[in-house]
């Protein structure tokens, strides 16, 4: 099953309280950084700082309706706490997704609030 | 006549910008005041503040203190107002929801957000802290000393008491045990005047026997106006403060005293208008000509059932008190029989409100020494239910069941 990058309702919402032309950029912004540091925490095999970002990343990306991503990071966070060896996703696969949802996030932020 | 804005604050605690973002914007248009922190260290350090929010949405997984310890924390404070907590997260599986609850939690809500839920949860935090603060009681007591003479309200929790003084229906000072409060102290932290002066006042009044007040403004170190505007912020502050503390005693105490103050302010200045409030049944209107204020509009065919149901609902036998209220918001949209205390019944049907129970149930009892309390659905969408009180003597409670079920629509 895939699952849509954006939920329709989520963007709605967030356009309703005025949230998503801000919210957007800031994430794509910021979401470069928190990557950064999962990739370190996983070098440096902390595995409490892996969870805390990967936990904070698929939050943020459930929050702001980023479907597809937030079920990447779940699948990372559950990954890191279970210890039980299932595979996260490929880097190509959370780049691609990566790529579309920051192209979905930059069209609906685009539209005005209303 | 001042109008006082019934705003409460409350903390956010998330480390997550986005969440912390969506749940400020909510809080604001709610009307409350958000406070925000950014892990659960800089939570824990608002709420040891003397002010601290006592509503907090705290999420689960947040750096330094997670939500859940820091729960158990706000729990452990045994001295400290009620706190209402609900937990944020995203982990939405039903061992986590219930170690939620466990740590003292008294709401869990998982992300994304739904706006409506947030707001509506919300709506049911502010409810049962106004519902278990002081307010039910406070507000008999208030009606009781405006109406009286003069005397004092007295609000004890624990150690901490608050005493409200009124003369001739009007507030003349407020002061909570545990705190300073002598009108030269706050005369003197305004800046304007220096203690040296407050210090010759009251030699003043001690030689001559004059009012404070008066000699303060005859000696043109404040006007009548300023004073007044001091003396009410400072007073409505206490008052507040008083009216937070958790499962408190409280009395009306008449006697006659000379005002702390010399001024006498108008309830409306100092104290928050639902606690000028009565609770006691609303006088039934015709709900077709006069639809629930809160934009509850009700079907003309709805307006026409509802009396004819608490017509037939009072005629049951035993029946001392019939109502129906709406679930979402508390709201009572009628009752006949003796007056009903809408705070107490609120408070039991809440917990109705909260959950899906009525999926699975015909009806809730609730015995107390005297009354049976007997809640049943009456329309399932939107949730309305018709409520009675009987006799605990009542011996026919099979048929007093049956009889409110042919009242309700469902």
């Amino acid at each position: 099953m895939t699952l849509p990058i954006l939920d329709p309702s989520i963007v709605a919402s967030l356009r309703n309280l005025k949230l998503l032309a801000r919210l957007y950029p800031l994430f794509i912004t910021t979401l470069p950084g928190h990557l950064a540091s999962l990739q370190a925490a996983v070098l440096a095999g902390d595995r409490p700082a892996q969870r805390m970002v990967a936990h904070l990343l698929r939050g943020s990306a459930s929050q702001l309706g980023a479907l597809a991503l937030a079920h990447a990071f779940t699948t990372i966070e559950e990954a890191i706490v279970q210890e039980d060896g299932r595979p996260w996703p490929t880097p190509a696969e959370l780049d691609a997704l990566i790529e579309a949802t920051i192209t979905a996030m930059s069209d609906a932020a685009r539209t005005p609030d209303r | 006549m001042r109008v006082i804005v019934a705003l409460m604050r409350v903390l956010v605690a998330d480390d997550d910008p986005f969440s912390a973002a969506v749940m400020e914007v909510l809080i604001h248009s709610a009307g409350h005041e958000c406070v925000l922190a950014r892990d659960g260290r800089e939570a824990w350090q608002i709420l040891q503040t003397a002010d601290a929010p006592r509503i907090v949405f705290l999420d689960w997984m947040m750096p330094e203190i997670d939500g859940i310890e820091l729960c158990r924390r706000i729990r452990e404070r045994a001295t400290h107002e009620y706190t209402y907590v609900a937990m944020l997260s995203s982990r939405n599986k039903q061992r986590d929801i219930t170690l939620g609850f466990q740590s003292g939690a008294d709401d869990f809500i998982t992300k994304p957000y739904q706006t409506e839920e947030v707001l509506a949860r919300l709506r049911v935090a502010e409810r049962l802290m106004r519902t278990t603060s002081a307010g039910v009681n406070l507000r008999r007591a208030i009606a009781e000393a405006r109406a009286s003479s003069g005397g004092d309200v007295i609000v004890r929790a624990e150690h901490r008491v608050g005493r409200i003084i009124f003369d001739r229906g009007r507030v003349a000072w407020a002061h909570v045990s545990d705190e300073p409060g002598s009108l030269a102290t706050i005369l003197a932290g305004e800046g304007s005047i220096t203690r040296e002066e407050v210090r010759a006042v009251i030699e003043e009044c001690s030689a001559t026997g004059q009012n404070f007040v008066d000699v303060l403004v005859a000696w043109e170190l404040i006007t009548r106006e300023q004073l007044r505007s001091v003396l009410a912020r400072w007073i409505r502050a206490k008052i507040a403060r008083i009216a937070a503390f958790a499962a408190p005693v409280v009395i009306f105490s008449p006697e006659s005293r000379a005002a702390s103050s010399g001024m006498l302010l108008d309830l409306e200045e100092v104290i928050a208008p639902e606690l000028l409030q009565t609770a006691t049944t609303p006088a039934i209107a015709s709900p077709s000509t006069s639809p629930p204020a809160n934009g509850h509009t009700l079907s003309a065919d709805l307006a026409r059932k509802i009396p004819q149901s608490l017509v037939q609902a009072i005629q049951i036998d035993g029946a001392l008190s019939a109502a129906i209220f709406d679930l979402r918001d508390g709201l009572c949209l009628g009752a006949r029989g003796e007056a009903l205390d809408l705070d107490l019944v609120w408070s039991k049907l809440r917990l109705a409100a909260m959950s899906d129970l009525w999926d699975d149930l015909e009806d809730i009892m609730i015995s107390t020494r005297q009354h049976i309390y007997i809640l049943r659905p009456y329309t399932k969408s939107p949730p309305r239910s018709i409520f009675l009180a009987i006799d605990r003597a009542t011996t026919k409670l099979g048929m007093v069941r049956r009889a409110l079920a042919e009242c309700a629509i469902e």
